[in-house]
């Protein structure tokens, strides 16, 4: 076998020369390629902040008011390139519309121009909750300790979604800042309850939910907490009691959150409208709901939908020759319209045209046999066009759809009552007054009975 | 206040990091197991079925919710048979399937003359014994109406609906058997879902038309359908339990029926799903009656105290103490959630605990089951996932099981799987399980079931104008045991609503023996347990749907045993 020749010392020394040369070559290329990568820090970076390309986005075949507001950012941002302002806007815009890399992509540029901004954190935060909850996790704390006293959303959501991502501790001390600052905070007061109680110490929970348990924006939610922390304590009627509490109230309020309601300024078209005016007659602002449903209706004159809110607002507010117009339009555009069927029903039956209301609701029964308000509505133009038998039948198919119809019971009740059959009648009010104890014409046909 | 710099560094950073998130490609995390635990057998098994939905382009909400799988012995031949729906207009020719499978394990069409062969809005499936006479009937909800299917043996059914006073012309979706008072004959649970107005039109953000979610729409009633025949005729009779029972003072929006035990004082208690509503949770009172306690037991609302879009419902014990617990799925943009039980009767959110919060991906989920897929003594989950609205702009495209119709391919997800530790935290295997998990659809429907009775559970999902695929668990497996829990009075039906306590060296193992859980499916009646390097058990305790309780013998594992009621030692409890 052949052995390895060991080297010389010249052999040696070249081998040494050029690695010393190599060393200092390479020495040569670091500091070319730091001075390289300093010149492009120098060069690029200000010409990148100067002048950042905003994203790109189709808005062709976008609702066109949603178009408009989209192009009104975008040209904002062309216009001020270092506008904070104009890059926060765009992508608060742009994440109303789902455009969810583009918006992070500005709110980025906005964090760049306007750092101590509270406002673009919090809302880039809240879109990245859900896939980067480590980035929204870190965002939402720079909008917590940059937002003002007076606003509080940002610790608030801050606290939640710690919570949610299991981190009782860091999530207990960003409700007790909250809480330092105002010991009946409702919203942390409600929040520390539920850390305390997912730790299982309810009994400290308890004294905390007082605050949460009196205010609109937490009771609701207050009292289910309230009723669950009772229950796993062992005591289950102050549970069931807080249940009922719970159920006989409205909804939560909204916390107030400012970031988000100027965000919400740029939302608009026709989803949003219609939202809007259903929230409106929900609050029963009729009068809003009509203004605002004139509009859309002007602006998006052939979507169904609208037509047939501003028919239903017109209704809610008894003016219903208005509200047939409305609702005629809204069949005219959605033929097999049961829901606008029972509307224009309800107009016509306003004005007092009973017998017309009747095929009227007899079309859209047939294409929504479910409905108990159809069912309810036939048997009152029955009644009133003297058809009783009719009537007592439509009102018992209301029952048979919804055994909770508080109406279909009353007014069946009423009828038997009339036709003399008391104790069928008598049952049937009975059924209503366990259903509506409240109910002011339910008592009144009860002291009829004999 | 930091100095500018470190800002606009940490700033760039996050940019930076952003931009990187974007570009990585969502889907299913990283695979924890060496090898596949599930292959693709559709094909050759025969299953030729391609879900049929009438899109009417118009996004009809009705259209977005899909249609369930039955697993199905309904020639008690040992075989578990499929039977699949379709979500089109009755008259349509394309009906509902019923597959038999051979000896040789391959599927075959039999729907001809079976009774079976007619369409409608199909979209959940129960099956139950419901006359107590061995054989299997198939109850259908649909759109806008119930269907009941007599099974009359050698493979023909008959259409008993009306007869059997089933009327119920709301939109109903899960649906459950369960004897819930106790007599010894089936009854049925309808979670009714909303009432639609299908002339109501919907848009994105954007302003472009898209489905509508469940808001804007009045909840519903859970039906209740007391089971009154008698042992003298084979058509059953119902009556309609709702108001007496208390189930209409409580009205909702149910997507999932899970009948089970909930309180531990062996009666069956009703939980539904509810889509952005809170859950309900019906405690049976022992007299005919239920009161709704989902808020006291921790299990209306996510953890956070918020609704979410509660989807399927999967069911099981995934830590190993006793006391089952449940997995729920919701939309993309929410977390799902993992309700354990700390305590009997009382729920816990434990997501981000058990590892299933903010997972590196995840879907709008429907179909969901809890098995041990891998026989290691622990349940692990699979959900099978399909968007109900458009996915925002920008969102990368999963690659597409073939042979959806394109309409629907944006609302494809993939399936997920979930391989659990043993301690009841879970790690997203999907990326290792590509025949399950590798091809988008716009999933709805997963049962499971060992079809093979080789001791592996299987899988049978279901895909919104999509075929239906089987997929065959080929998993390592340790050892298991399967369990057939009847009684031999009611005509040697499964006890639907037995629990199933195997003990095996230091270990219980819970099991609920019941079809009805997942979404709109049914699934293997058999409870099949997983038990790790013990080639033996102990015991077999059951508590059967009466009150009951027998302990049964230990055994060797590996194989399908049958407990029979009244053939074990009676256990004073």
């Amino acid at each position: 076998m052949k052995r390895l020749r060991k080297p010389h010392d010249q052999e040696k020394r070249a081998l040494v020369d050029a690695a010393l040369q190599a060393q200092r070559a390479g020495r040569r290329w670091l500091f070319v390629a730091t001075l390289l990568a300093l010149i492009g820090l120098v060069v690029v970076l200000p010409l990148s902040r100067r002048r950042p390309a905003p994203p790109e986005i189709p808005t062709a075949s976008l609702d066109p008011a949603v178009a408009r507001v989209i192009n009104e950012g975008l040209g904002r941002v062309r216009a001020e390139p270092k506008s904070g302002e104009a890059w926060g806007q765009l992508g608060a815009t742009l994440m109303h519309y789902e455009f969810i890399k583009e918006s992070a992509m500005a709110f980025g540029q906005a964090h760049l121009r306007a750092p101590n901004d509270a406002r673009w954190y919090y809302l880039h935060g809240l879109l990245l909750m859900n896939h980067e909850p480590n980035s929204a996790l870190d965002l939402l704390r720079r909008s917590a300790d940059r937002a003002p006293d007076t606003i509080d959303m940002p610790r608030v959501r801050l606290a939640q979604f710690l919570t949610e991502r299991n981190l009782p501790k860091e999530a207990e001390m960003e409700f007790r800042r909250l809480l330092e600052r105002d010991p009946r905070h409702a919203a942390a007061c409600l929040g520390l309850a539920r850390v305390l109680h997912q730790q299982g110490r309810g009994n400290e929970s308890i004294p905390l939910l007082r605050p949460a348990l009196l205010d609109p924006r937490t009771r609701k939610s207050a009292n289910e907490l309230l009723a669950t922390v009772h229950w796993t304590l062992g005591q289950t009627n102050a549970a069931q009691a807080a249940v009922r509490t719970a159920a006989s109230l409205p909804p939560d309020t909204a916390w107030p959150d400012p970031y988000w309601d100027e965000a919400a300024r740029t939302r608009v078209g026709l989803k949003q409208s219609l939202e809007q005016a259903n929230a409106l007659l929900d609050s029963g602002q009729a009068g809003e709901a009509v203004l605002l449903l004139q509009a859309t209706t002007r602006d998006y004159p052939s979507d169904p939908e609208g037509w047939y809110l501003l028919g239903w607002a017109y209704n809610q507010r008894q003016e219903f020759v208005e509200g047939e117009r409305a609702l005629q339009e809204h069949l005219r555009h959605s033929t097999n319209s049961a829901k606008g069927m029972a509307q224009l029903a309800v107009a016509v039956l306003g004005q007092r045209r009973f017998a017309e209301a009747i095929p009227i609701l007899e079309s859209a029964r047939r294409l929504k046999p479910t409905w108990r308000e159809l069912h309810a509505n036939l048997g009152y133009a029955c009644v009133q066009t003297g058809r009783l038998s009719d009537a007592e039948t439509h009102y018992r198919q209301a029952l048979a759809q919804d055994p909770n119809h508080v109406a279909s019971y009353t007014a069946l009740g009423d009828l038997l009552l009339r036709r003399g059959e008391w104790t069928e009648g008598r049952q049937i009010l009975q059924q209503a007054a366990k259903l509506a104890p409240e109910d002011p014409r339910v008592q009144s046909l009860l002291k009829k009975l004999p | 206040m930091p100095a500018r710099p470190a800002i606009c560094a940490s700033t760039l950073a996050m940019a930076v990091c952003i931009s990187f998130a974007a570009c990585r490609p969502t889907g299913p995390g990283n695979p924890a197991q060496t090898q596949a635990w599930f292959e693709d057998v559709t094909a050759r098994s025969g299953l030729q079925f391609v879900h049929q939905v009438e899109t009417s382009g118009q996004f009809l909400f009705s259209e977005t919710m899909g249609s369930g799988a039955a697993w199905i012995d309904f020639d008690q031949d040992g075989r578990l048979d499929v039977f699949l729906i379709s979500n089109v207009r009755p008259s349509s020719s394309n009906y509902n399937r019923l597959y038999h499978q051979d000896a040789d394990g391959r599927f075959k069409d039999v729907s001809a003359g079976s009774g079976l062969e007619s369409g409608g809005f199909g979209n959940g499936l129960a099956v139950g014994d419901v006359n107590n006479d061995g054989r299997p009937e198939i109850l259908i909800s649909e759109y806008d109406r119930l269907r009941l299917f007599l099974n009359k043996g050698g493979g023909r059914f008959e259409d008993v609906t009306a007869v059997a006073g089933l009327t119920n012309a709301h939109w109903s979706v899960g649906v459950a058997f369960t004897d819930y008072d106790r007599d010894g004959r089936l009854d049925l649970v309808v979670g009714n879902y909303l009432d639609y107005d299908s002339s109501q039109r919907c848009r994105d953000p954007r302003g472009q038309p898209d489905f509508c979610g469940p808001q804007g729409f009045r909840p519903t009633l859970i039906r209740l359908f007391r089971n009154i025949g008698n042992s003298e005729s084979p058509t059953p009779q119902f009556e309609d339990a709702t108001v007496s029972s208390g189930l209409s003072r409580a009205p909702g929006k149910a997507m999932q029926i899970v009948c089970a035990d909930f309180n531990g004082d062996r009666w069956p208690d009703l939980f539904a799903t509810d889509d952005a509503l809170p859950n309900r949770l019906f405690v049976n009172q022992h007299d005919g009656t239920f009161s709704e306690e989902a808020i006291v037991r921790g299990i209306a609302y996510t953890g956070m105290g918020a609704p979410a879009a509660n989807m399927g419902v999967a069911i099981g014990d995934v830590d190993d103490d006793g006391l089952f617990d449940l997995f729920v799925p919701h939309l993309t943009e929410e977390n799902h959630t993992l309700w354990r039980q700390s305590a009997r009767g009382y729920f816990r959110d434990v997501t981000a605990q058990a590892g299933l919060l903010n997972l590196p991906w995840h879907g709008t989920g429907f179909g969901t089951v809890f098995g041990d897929f891998n026989c290691d003594g622990a349940l692990d989950l699979a959900i099978v996932n399909g968007r109900i609205r458009r996915p925002p702009a920008g969102t990368p495209k999963p690659k597409l099981m073939p042979g959806i119709e394109p309409f629907w391919s944006t609302y494809a997800e993939p399936a997920q799987l979930f391989a659990n530790d043993g301690r009841g935290r879970f790690a997203d295997v999907s990326a290792g399980n590509p025949e399950f998990c590798g091809e988008a659809l716009v999933g709805r429907g997963l049962a499971m079931a060992d079809f093979d009775n080789d001791g592996g559970i299987d899988l049978l999902f279901t895909g919104i104008a999509g075929p239906a695929r089987i997929v065959r668990n080929r998993a390592p497996r340790g050892h298991w045991v399967g369990v057939q829990a009847i009684d031999p009075s009611l005509g040697g039906r499964d006890a639907y609503g037995a629990e199933v306590i195997m003990r095996a060296g230091t270990r219980q193992y819970w099991r609920l023996v019941q079809p009805g859980f997942s979404y709109a499916s049914s699934n293997d009646p058999r409870a099949h347990i997983g038990l790790g390097s013990n080639a033996s058990y102990d015991s077999i305790l059951v508590h059967w749907p009466d009150g009951s309780s027998e302990t049964f013998p230990g055994g060797t594992a590996d194989r399908y045993i049958v407990l029979r009621r009244g053939t074990g030692s009676r256990s004073v409890l």
